[in-house]
């Protein structure tokens, strides 16, 4: 695991709680604390038997580093044909999440959102997610008003900011409540590279005033 | 010249324990240490357990990862010309390094200018989507600061070796260092890239009577968490087709029936 650094759920979080909170002006929650508890001094501890250190010196550390999926080359339009028919022809838009922590998808249901933080289309691992409404009753059928009667095998192409067009073969046809939804994986920045398209589906439920499903479409790059 | 013996808590040591369960135990294992230099004009070796693991260390940089073997470690500081770990160091102290763990070593001055060893826990958490975690640690020559992100105060009143730490929108930050009462940069303000689903720490380090402030910042990558879900719904909060729907509350219940048993049937041209 030599210089690979991923996420270690709950780690060290404990030693930062025992801080104070502070809530400054932007809702911004800071922490403060101490390095350590009270360093012990000279307490002798037995510890194992002395092993051989094996180091290897690191690279200084430089200024932070870019995550590596903050793609310089987004997506900007996704079409999808089906026959003699076009079933989704939509502008896709960089999106990141909302107040809720959710993925940000378009106010203009015409235009479907590429989640930003995570992969791009061309990237050579993991999914990227594009989201797009399904309908609204003042705005009319969305750009994914179609997603849910894509099948296996149907075509669709992405186009990038740099003028490359690339092709994906649908894999998936799937609904999934969104409470089950598997965001973990669908988000996921690892694993063959993929698009996952994301709408809504099911019934709909006017107590929450929203579809009660996720339409779940997962396509994979066409080798053809 | 100090000789320190410093142990990471209890609370480390705790986290560190719940961890270890976690994996297949096979291989050794190992924490994750960086190490920052924050004293001025004095490049050093870096010797843990008596083995040199950094050669002419330059003050100002940071270094790391690097995984040591969990459990209590010598660590050394000689001049960065010494011939090897043996007699006075400059700097030495213990560290509990825990498995699965992650912590800094940072060398660096205390509030009146001595030469010093302090252990941080680092936290790598998950982050949450869209965000950075941004810490910032006083291990400066220096009294009470306070951290200005985009000009407000932040963290106020922080002191030598300690830190704040938040969760903040990806993107870029301008954050400086003020005496702690007062908005005037001693130090910035500098434009910090916080990338989503990373943790960058940044040290103040150096000496503010001497002039040489200056920050270490190191970043650890991979920390980002999924989205809580996708609201690809009707942003009007009424699907399409639905003019005729009742205002909100009215005859509730049989709205509701009414409207999923429309929704049903376009769910059933949907596949599952």
């Amino acid at each position: 695991m030599s210089g690979t650094h991923g996420p270690r759920r709950g780690t060290a979080t404990a030693a930062l709680v025992v801080g104070l909170t502070l809530a400054v002006g932007s809702g911004t929650a800071w922490t403060t604390g101490p390095a350590q508890p009270g360093p012990s001094i000279g307490a002798a501890r037995s510890t194992a038997p002395a092993q051989p250190v094996t180091v290897s010196p690191a690279p200084a550390g430089g200024p932070p580093r870019t995550s590596g999926s903050a793609a310089a080359v987004a997506p900007t339009h996704l079409r999808v044909d089906r026959a003699d028919t076009t079933v989704i022809d939509a502008p896709l838009l960089p999106v990141g999440v909302d107040d809720a922590g959710r993925m940000s998808v378009p106010e203009d249901v015409s235009a479907v959102g590429w989640y930003r933080f995570g992969p791009a289309p061309g990237d050579p691992r993991g999914s990227a997610v594009l989201a797009g409404h399904v309908d609204d009753r003042i705005q009319g059928p969305g750009a994914f008003h179609g997603l849910a009667r894509l099948s296996p095998g149907d075509r669709l192409t992405v186009a990038l900011s740099d003028a490359r067009v690339l092709a994906y073969v649908v894999a998936d046809v799937g609904r999934v409540a969104k409470a089950a939804l598997p965001t973990g994986e669908l988000f996921g920045r690892d694993g063959p590279p993929r698009l996952t398209l994301v709408t809504c589906g099911g019934p709909f439920d006017r107590g929450t005033r929203d579809y009660r499903d996720n339409v779940v479409v997962t396509a994979v790059p066409d080798a053809r | 010249m100090r000789r320190l013996a410093l142990a990471v808590g209890s609370v480390l040591a705790a986290c560190a324990a719940t961890i270890a369960i976690a994996p297949a135990a096979t291989a050794q294992e190992t924490g994750s240490v960086h190490v920052v230099h924050g004293i001025p004009d004095t490049p050093v070796d870096v010797y843990v357990d008596g083995q040199r693991a950094l050669d002419d260390f330059a003050p100002g940089t940071a270094a790391g990862p690097v995984d040591l073997p969990a459990g209590s470690r010598t660590v050394a500081l000689f001049p960065a010309d010494a011939a090897d770990g043996s007699g006075q160091p400059l700097l030495s102290g213990r560290a509990d390094v825990p498995a699965g763990g992650d912590v800094t070593l940072a060398a660096h001055l205390d509030a009146g200018g001595s030469p010093t060893l302090t252990p941080f826990v680092d936290d790598v958490s998950p982050v949450p989507a869209g965000q950075a975690r941004l810490v910032v640690r006083h291990t400066a020559a220096a009294p009470a600061v306070d951290v200005l992100a985009d000009g407000s105060p932040a963290p106020t009143g922080l002191t030598n070796p300690n830190q704040a730490a938040a969760e903040v929108p990806a993107g870029t930050l301008s954050a400086a260092v003020a005496a702690a009462g007062t908005t005037q940069p001693v130090l910035g303000p500098a434009d910090l890239q916080l990338a989503e689903g990373t943790a960058t720490f940044v040290h103040a380090v150096g000496s503010l009577s001497a002039g040489n402030l200056q920050l270490v910042t190191f970043t650890v990558e991979g920390l980002h968490s999924a989205p809580a879900g996708v609201p690809a719904g009707a942003p009007s909060g009424a699907p399409s087709g639905s003019d005729g729907w009742a205002p909100i509350g009215v005859a509730a219940g049989l709205a509701v029936v009414g409207l999923s048993a429309a929704a049903l049937r376009r769910g059933s041209a949907t596949r599952s």
